[in-house]
């Protein structure tokens, strides 16, 4: 009797532990895109991307993999589904290759295209990447 | 009792090595077929279905009579970095000419087709082997009710009768559960899969199921703005009338991104493919021997579904002499009013047309023609089907030459008029054209 309690905690632990591993909540990872033109590489990361006003976080380098400094970067969302075209914002400096565009609205859930334009003295280099919102 | 425990024992290691068979993929990888008006060429692109990743990738490219010889650079990429490189050596006979590319995993991917003049750019999806979760619940489940099996076996065996009830309880719940998701994973739809319906990314082709369903079922986008200038070429600029934004989502449909119909001043046709060259960008190789109004007719079709036709005019000088080549093959006529089906029929006379885009013939029909051709109210763009092979979902491609002889169209003019008409198909490796003026009657009396 004391051996069959013993085996039914053991099965039980067992089952706790597989159901654990199954349904244990993932860990929030940011959602991230990169995208390369001829003259740079953005790689764009969004923490938790929700409904509303979201910190669109660019790490933007040169071809050799060094920090790039464009100068001017603007964060252009539009919900392609949608026909919605919502206003450019223009992403501070935050570090070497770092900007930030803080509060780009993004009022809807579902698949965004984020385009990331990048102007310097030659011109201007455009990136699309995709975003989805929850 | 022992022959019955030996039966159980083999029954549980039957289901306790149950196998995943391979999936069946969201996606299911089938050629891709792009034609392509490369400068002076008109290619046949054909990606071959690409699985499993990271893997080969062989392209073909058919050329078609009068494709120049030469050598094409083949690359794909994935974000703007490419991956894999080749080289595709044209020869002076039409045909297939092939090559071998690499992809490194599932996601959207661009294949550049560079003549060293212009670089034609085709986005695919190369999908993933996907396991839906209740396939995995299913699998999942038969395991693990092989395993208890085996458990209360070992426990009973051992003399613990009681306790082996712990473990057969466990047999009983992941059977329900296996059986469950094995009934019901038939009638739960699959999820809307990238590149058709949705903006493919690496993570949604690579788990569908993960990516949150969209708010709306209807995955439509809203229609496209053409503009056509020339710039040496004939430029194409596609933009979303919503956003107005590039166009950069267009699908492969009919095997196409642009199925492009120019008609001169005098009634000559041109059918392009204009090669994508960047977002919203295509461009198309065009010599002209008129000057005058020309009619554009680009048929295009977006991601999310729906085809659209876009229309637009462009005034031209003449620039050479060159006219696309025609030919005369016996056209049989049932040309009924209009509002009502009529029948044209092509005689090619042997049975060895090759598919062109996908059909054994083309008809594109413009008018009624009363003042410039470019004013004419309607366009039409008719297929004859190849008839289905049983069993086979692809297309056959041009290597195939067994179509015709008869080639037949059915199509209701809406309005009373002077059409003019041409019937394509080809032969050969090469896209013969058949032009032809159609009167249509009026309706006699109000159709009711």
């Amino acid at each position: 009797m004391n051996r069959n309690a013993i085996f039914g905690a053991a099965a039980l632990v067992a089952l706790a532990a597989v159901l654990a591993v199954a349904f244990w909540p993932a860990a929030d990872v940011p959602a991230t895109a990169k995208a390369s033109t001829a003259r740079y590489t953005v790689r764009l990361s969004v923490d938790d991307p929700r409904s509303g006003p979201n910190s669109i976080g660019l790490e933007v380098t040169d071809p050799d993999g060094g920090p790039a400094a464009p100068q001017e970067v603007t964060v252009e969302p539009v919900m392609p589904q949608m026909g919605h075209a919502y206003p450019p914002v223009t992403a501070t400096a935050e570090g070497p290759g770092r900007f930030r565009a803080a509060a780009t609205d993004l009022p809807m859930a579902g698949a965004w295209q984020i385009t990331v334009s990048l102007r310097d003295a030659g011109g201007v280099d455009q990136v699309v990447l995709p975003l989805l919102v929850k | 009792m022992r022959t019955l425990l030996v039966v159980l024992c083999a029954i549980g290691l039957a289901w306790g090595t149950t196998l995943p068979a391979s999936a069946d993929g969201a996606q299911d990888g089938a050629d891709v077929q792009v034609a392509q008006t490369l400068g002076a060429r008109e290619l046949t692109v054909v990606i071959r279905r690409v699985e499993p990743v990271p893997g080969p990738v062989h392209v073909e490219v058919v050329t078609h009579a009068g494709t120049p010889a030469g050598e094409l650079a083949l690359r794909l990429s994935q974000d703007g970095a490419v991956v894999s490189e080749a080289k595709v050596v044209l020869g002076a006979t039409p045909g297939f000419h092939g090559a071998t590319l690499r992809v490194s995993g599932p996601g959207p991917w661009e294949l550049a087709v560079d003549d060293g003049v212009r670089v034609a750019t085709i986005p695919f999806v190369v999908p993933a082997r996907v396991m839906s979760p209740w396939q995995n619940a299913a699998y999942g489940g038969f395991v693990a009710a092989g395993v208890l099996l085996l458990v209360s076996l070992l426990v009973a065996v051992r003399g613990h009768g009681r306790a082996a009830l712990v473990p057969a309880g466990g047999v009983v719940a992941a059977l329900a559960v296996a059986v469950t998701a094995a009934l019901l994973s038939a009638s739960i739809p699959p999820p809307a899969p990238p590149g058709r319906d949705l903006d493919p990314t690496v993570d949604n082709v690579t788990d569908p199921y993960a990516a949150t369903p969209p708010s709306t079922t209807d995955y439509s986008r809203p229609p496209v703005n053409l503009v056509a200038t020339r710039d040496g070429d004939l430029r194409l600029t596609m933009t979303d009338g919503s956003t107005g934004r590039p166009v950069d989502d267009l699908l492969v449909h009919d095997n196409a991104l642009v199925h492009l119909g120019v008609v001169s001043p005098s009634g000559r046709l041109w059918h392009l493919h204009p090669v994508r060259v960047g977002p919203g960008d295509y461009r198309v190789a065009l010599d002209t021997p008129e000057t005058g109004r020309y009619a554009v007719a680009a048929e295009i079709a977006r991601r999310g579904g729906g085809r659209q036709l876009l229309r637009t005019t462009i005034a031209l000088d003449a620039t050479g002499t060159s006219a696309p080549a025609t030919e005369s093959v016996e056209l049989v006529r049932k040309i009924a009013e209009a509002g009502s089906p009529s029948t044209i029929t092509a005689r090619f006379g042997t049975p060895d047309l090759q598919p062109w885009l996908g059909m054994v013939g083309h008809m594109i029909v413009t008018g009624p023609v009363t003042g410039e051709v470019a004013d004419a109210p309607v366009w039409g763009h008719v297929h004859s089907m190849a008839p289905p092979t049983p069993g086979r979902p692809d297309r056959p491609d041009e290597s195939v030459a067994a179509f015709g002889p008869d080639v037949p169209f059915t199509y209701t003019f809406p309005l009373p008029g002077r059409y003019l008409v041409w019937v394509q198909a080809e032969r050969g490796y090469s896209v013969r054209t058949v032009p032809a003026v159609v009167d249509v009657p009026a309706a006699e009396g109000a159709t009711r």
